[in-house]
């Protein structure tokens, strides 16, 4: 599995690469158009100073040649003439054009069809490349001499009206120094991405690394966790507004999660309580028994049954709670009378109600009828009756009503040692009030078995202790 | 060795009662955490076996209290509670030993005869003084290679003195430690059950006296003429 960090190093960092190779290769064309725009302002700025050239003899507008003004430029000695070519007198006027160009400027004068031939003198033996065609409109472009000098060469028709033949014009830079600026700028610009990549990765792995830090924290806290450290939490505080709502969920969970395992904790406690200790009374019963014979009674066999009967009930009840938290009791629903059902229950319970002198008062609605399993409401009515009758001071009244609203059933006794604590822990299995689990009969399973069937019907059962420390406890449908 | 149980599961705490009474120890007993703390600051126990869940005090509460008085009597917690963190927290408070129900009376039994002997820095359950010799584990004495038949209470009566041999025991003491609540021993019923004691390890290979009387201050048990 790819870390966030990998995956956004995987991404910005080609990102990062692209970028800057896309703003090197931006610049470099960028300035690389602006010199040659600046090369070839120069050949036409020459251009347009042999257009407005005038012919010997005077200007079209009669005033004087710019050119007869700076004969002075270039000595006729920097002129050559191809040997073999004729010279005319618009030769000798094209000359004067030659003679007044700054001495970085290579030209060569072509009058009519290659008949007339004149180049300047830094141009020696060689010559400039002709383009295909040369017409009215100038032409730029790149050319080497045959030193392998590089130029950027301007190439047209000199518009003179005297001039029949037309002469064609070619005036070329060198193109040296733009190469070199080029070439430099494009080492620098390598260089330069190649480190700004390296430091933008550099960068990106240590803010990644600084700003991931309080999940790989989390990360890090919540591998850690086991069910030894559920008390523990995830820093909230320190955490980054982005993942606190993460931090609060996990936070809650292990509240949700601590909970639960102090239930089942305790359950296993409180289980262990229930089957050990009978175990442990006849084991050590039956052994005073077999070592010191003398000393065993009919009262130590007698005592032996009564252990045993108890944990067959405690085995049995959960037993009967495993069945029914688990869903695997079917249900066979009949038109069942809640009132007939309570009644059939307190008959159940009377003796011990009479034995503890608890009068059973009931409230119960005699048409009220509802369509649920008759076997599972009675364990759950007989359970609460029971539980009422074992838990009430003694010589109290139970109240038992039922209605034919939504309220099925409610059992209603004084519960003088109970909190309003103790109702959230009331059907928790084998919760009792008193937390020494003294011997008693009761395992603490009457009460969560009612909510197992409760929830199995998809009834609600529910506990509440009023101010007059009265348990109310209520099945609704 | 006097010991005091407090278990309040009565069909339990019966049967160990009588295990034990007929091992040749005294034993108070009860089922109340509170009263179980009292007693044992009331008297002198050699070894005290506590449950931890107990109405009114719970185990681990009274053992803290007693640590906090300064009382060092050996503590065995006798509990249904079998996981480490229980078994350690009881150990951290200062109990001595642990056992988890439901146990071998036997082993009950020897965990209390060993705990009762580190009392009094004995690590062997064998006690010799001249040429008796006392098994505490095994419940057998034996002087001069003859095997002496012991009431459990002078048993007890004899262990306790050799125990502490060479030492004066107080007639108080002996009357804490052997006999129980119950007993509310007359203080010649000791000096009796020394005399019968005195009877009962003279045989006829070896019959020099091994237990002395120190007029005003009790017996002390050592070799012949020492």
């Amino acid at each position: 599995m790819i870390s966030i960090r990998a995956h956004l190093l995987a991404t910005l960092l080609p990102a990062f690469v692209f970028i800057s190779a896309a703003a090197s290769f931006g610049f470099y064309f960028s300035t690389k158009a602006e010199l040659e725009a600046r090369q070839d302002k120069q050949l036409a700025g020459i251009a347009v100073d042999l257009r407005f050239a005038t012919p010997p003899g005077g200007g079209r507008d009669g005033t004087r040649n710019q050119f007869q003004e700076h004969d002075s430029k270039r000595p006729r000695e920097d002129f050559r003439e191809t040997p073999g070519r004729k010279t005319g007198g618009s030769m000798r006027f094209s000359e004067m054009l030659l003679t007044n160009l700054p001495s970085n400027v290579y030209c060569e004068i072509w009058a009519g069809d290659h008949e007339v031939h004149l180049k300047t003198d830094n141009l020696q033996d060689s010559s400039i490349t002709l383009p295909a065609e040369i017409g009215d409109n100038p032409e730029f472009y790149d050319t080497v001499l045959a030193d392998g000098t590089p130029l950027r060469a301007w190439a047209s028709r000199l518009p003179l009206s005297r001039d029949a033949r037309r002469p064609q014009v070619i005036l070329a830079v060198s193109r040296l120094g733009v190469d070199e600026t080029l070439a430099r700028l494009g080492r620098n610009l390598v260089g330069g991405g190649l480190a700004i990549c390296l430091l933008l990765s550099l960068l990106l792995i240590f803010t990644l690394r600084i700003t991931l830090r309080p999940l790989q924290k989390l990360g890090e806290q919540a591998a850690a966790m086991d069910a030894e450290s559920l008390h523990e939490r995830f820093p909230e505080k320190s955490a980054p507004a982005d993942i606190r709502p993460i931090v609060e969920r996990l936070n809650s969970l292990m509240a949700k999660l601590e909970e639960s395992f102090a239930r089942e904790r305790r359950f296993s406690g409180d289980l262990a309580h229930e089957l050990r200790t009978p175990l442990a009374a006849i084991r050590t019963t039956s052994e005073v028994a077999v070592k010191w014979p003398d000393q065993a009674s009919a009262e130590d066999f007698k005592e032996i049954l009564q252990i045993a009967s108890g944990l067959q009930q405690t085995l049995d009840s959960l037993l009967l709670l495993a069945r029914m938290e688990s869903a695997a009791e079917k249900q066979n629903p009949e038109t069942v009378s809640s009132a007939a059902l309570v009644e059939e229950c307190i008959a159940l319970h009377a003796a011990r109600a009479a034995e503890r002198q608890i009068q059973l008062e009931a409230d119960l609605a005699t048409g009220a009828a509802l369509q649920t399993d008759p076997r599972m409401l009675r364990i759950i009515i007989s359970n609460l009756i029971g539980n009422a009758v074992e838990y009430a001071p003694e010589g109290s009244t139970v109240f038992l009503k039922t209605t034919g609203s939504q309220t099925i059933f409610q059992c209603r006794n004084d519960a003088p040692e109970l909190s309003a604590e103790d109702t959230a822990h009331l059907f928790e299995r084998m919760w009792r009030k008193d937390g020494a689990r003294t011997e008693s009969g009761h395992a603490g399973l009457g009460l969560s078995i009612a909510r197992a069937c409760a929830d199995a019907l998809g009834l609600d059962l529910s506990a509440a202790l009023n101010e007059h420390r009265q348990l109310y406890i209520t099945l609704h449908s | 060795m006097r010991i005091l149980l407090v278990e309040d599961a009565v069909s339990l705490r019966r049967p160990v009662v009588k295990a034990l009474k007929a091992s040749g120890f005294a034993v108070d007993e009860t089922g109340d955490g509170a009263e179980g703390y009292w007693m044992a600051c009331e008297h002198e126990y050699d070894v005290i076996l506590l449950d931890i869940m107990l109405p009114g005090m719970d185990g681990h509460e009274i053992l803290k209290k007693l640590r906090a008085d300064g009382d060092e009597t050996p503590v065995l917690f006798l509990t249904a509670k079998d996981t480490i963190e229980d078994r350690v927290t009881g150990l951290r408070l200062g109990a001595d030993d642990y056992l988890v129900k439901s146990f071998a009376i036997e082993e009950l039994i020897a965990r209390v005869e060993a705990l009762g002997r580190r009392r009094y820095q004995k690590s062997t359950p064998v006690l010799k003084v001249a040429d008796l010799e006392l098994d505490s584990s095994a419940k057998r004495a034996v002087r001069g290679g003859t095997e002496l038949k012991l009431p459990a209470q002078l048993f007890s009566l004899l262990e306790f003195l050799m125990l502490r041999a060479g030492e004066v025991v107080s007639r108080t003491d002996i009357e804490k430690h052997i006999y129980d609540e119950q007993a509310n021993p007359m203080s010649n019923v000791v000096d009796t059950a020394v005399c019968a004691l005195r009877r009962a390890i003279k045989t006829p290979e070896s019959d020099a006296p091994l237990i002395h009387t120190r007029r005003g201050m009790g017996y002390v048990i050592s070799e012949p003429g020492k």
